[in-house]
């Protein structure tokens, strides 16, 4: 899981909001609203990035603030994708 | 009270018909039960001391209770302020001393039982302004501030357009996932259904995970029209399956505006959903919409965005060719509020100067061409340069700022800042001072460095020539 965790907090970092110097980004910092430190439109970018990094299809429907709020959640959902095998 | 009466007619007429389901939860408020709210907390104005022609502020959170308040502040004979709940404090204590506000109330109001109702400061008395009904702001919290005042005529008269023009009445059910502090979203989202005594399924303001809502608020709801902004199509373009046209679904068409629409957006999105999506043109000083686009691709021009209302818009060039719109007419705005100059400065006689440049075909169609004024159309929302320029250069390390569009695959626009340091400060840092001082759609995408800014004779600072600048910066 830390490897699912380094994938996602780098892609963020690199791509999503460049300017956030990593410390700023905590497993429980808020990634979309008023608060977020990511557009809400960028949510297309990092649902490509995790279709590609993770090897399976995020679903419409999975596209939830449970899933995306931070982090932490990215990671769970991560998981729950990847089931068993992980 | 023109709204308020009007919408207490059409409730009268169907008390239990649903006037707004909210999608999220499927809580329902018929129009009799929307009344009686209303009436409750035009009550609770009236006992905390708002007295008709006073300013409302109304925390817009898009629930429900937003109507009724909204609705409240009409029956009290108010000037309502719908405002973002996700503004800085700093803006919205500006907003609330700009428009004198007697009362302001708060997001928490959307709970029930919450008391919400807080003293604005101070307690002025101005003149509410004749038949004013709403004031919406469009900038600015430093500067030159445009807090647009409609009157109740205003939105009525575009309600009823957007009613007329697209069909809708009592079996309309429109789905609103636009903000209610925005023109398009409380005039063509909100008003004009329940003033066509339709119901309104509210869904907003659309956020990042809106789009695995969207179809299944469609299709939960029955819904037969909505209206979104180019940023939302393109969301559900990237990230929802395609649908098949079905023939026994209630849905008609949608309707985009407040941004350019790109023909290509346009297409992917009625390829890949099997719906029409027609778009329009309007600004906030002509009460949401003054072109109407139309659905049917059948019968539309390609790029053109609708007609407007015989003799309420002209081009100023001749038939055919690009120069700037002009609207007159009832649905036009009395005047940006406390602002004599900047309301001076917007009229040419009884027309309303846009700043918009566009052309009209022989047909009789709008085609836009661009923009005179200088503001950024990021996503749907106005960002004006000076705004963010002023904030910047309360930075101690920064001396000069220059605030430019960029054209954005997603937003249409966005604003990138050039800056002229005076010490040492990373993007990061100017990004942390703008999140204190500036609501999320105004902050610079990015931040880029430069010597001197350019200016002219007149000292002014050439943004043609820092626009070129990012054009190279891309190739």
């Amino acid at each position: 899981m830390s490897d699912v965790r380094e994938i996602i907090r780098a892609y963020i970092l690199r791509e999503l909001a460049p300017d956030l110097p990593g410390g700023q980004l905590l497993d429980d910092t808020s990634l979309f609203g008023p608060r977020g430190v990511i557009d809400s439109l960028a949510i297309i970018s990092l649902v490509a990035h995790l279709d590609q990094a993770f090897a399976f299809e995020v679903q419409a429907h999975e596209i939830t603030e449970e899933n995306f709020r931070n982090v932490d959640a990215l990671v769970r959902f991560v998981a729950s994708k990847q089931g068993p095998q992980s | 009270m023109g709204l308020a009466r009007q919408l207490s007619l059409v409730a009268s007429e169907r008390p239990d018909q649903a006037a707004l389901i909210e999608a999220r939860g499927g809580a329902t408020l018929r129009y009799g039960e929307l009344m009686q709210l209303a009436n409750g907390l035009a009550d609770r104005l009236a006992a905390a001391g708002l007295q008709p022609g006073q300013r409302l502020l109304v925390e817009a959170s898009g629930r429900s209770r937003t109507v009724a308040w909204l609705l409240a502040g009409w029956l009290r004979g108010a000037v309502v302020v719908p405002l973002s709940p996700d503004l800085s404090s700093r803006e919205r204590h500006f907003f609330t001393e700009h428009a004198g506000a007697a009362l302001a109330v708060s997001a928490a109001a959307e709970q029930p039982g919450s008391t919400g109702v807080q003293p604005g400061s101070p307690l002025p008395r101005l003149p509410g302004g004749a038949g004013a009904a709403a004031i919406l702001y469009t900038s600015g919290s430093t500067g030159d501030p445009k807090g647009v005042e409609l009157s109740h005529r205003a939105l009525l008269a575009n309600a009823a357009r957007v009613a007329q023009r697209y069909g809708l009445g009592a079996s309309t059910r429109f789905l609103s996932v636009l903000p209610l502090f925005h023109g398009h979203g409380l005039v063509v989202t909100c008003l004009a259904p329940l003033l066509a005594g339709g119901t309104v399924v509210l869904d907003g303001p659309f956020d990042a995970f809106a789009a695995s809502r969207f179809w299944s608020a469609i299709d939960g709801h029955g819904v037969t029209v909505f209206s979104s902004v180019p940023p939302v199509l393109r969301l559900l373009v990237a990230l929802c399956p395609p649908r098949s046209p079905v023939a026994s679904s209630p849905l008609r068409f949608g309707l985009c505006a407040s941004a350019s629409l790109p023909p290509s957006l346009q297409a992917s999105f009625e390829g890949r959903f099997g719906c029409p999506v027609g778009n329009s043109y309007g600004l906030t000083e002509t009460a949401a919409w003054c072109s109407y686009g139309e659905p049917d691709p059948q019968l539309r021009a390609p790029g053109s965005v609708g007609r407007p209302e015989p003799g309420a818009l002209r081009v100023l060039a001749p038939p055919d060719q690009v120069g700037e719109i002009q609207v007159r007419g009832p649905t036009v705005m009395t005047g940006y509020f406390r602002n004599p100059e900047a309301t001076r400065r917007a009229f040419d006689g009884e027309w309303l100067r846009t700043g918009d440049l566009g052309r009209l075909d022989p047909e009789g169609r709008l085609f836009l061409a661009g923009r005179r004024r200088d503001v950024i159309n990021h996503g749907g929302f106005s960002v004006y340069p000076e705004e963010v320029d002023e904030v910047l250069v309360e930075h101690p390390c920064v001396s000069q700022a220059a605030t430019v569009e960029r054209a954005s695959d997603t937003h249409g626009e966005a604003p990138v800042a050039f800056v002229v340091l005076c010490g040492p400060v990373d993007s990061a840092a100017l990004r942390a001072h703008c999140r204190g001082r500036l609501a999320p759609h105004k902050i610079p995408v990015e931040f880029l460095l430069i010597d001197d800014l350019p200016r002219g004779a007149t000292h002014k600072v050439c943004k043609d020539q820092l626009r070129a600048m990012l054009n190279g910066q891309e190739a």
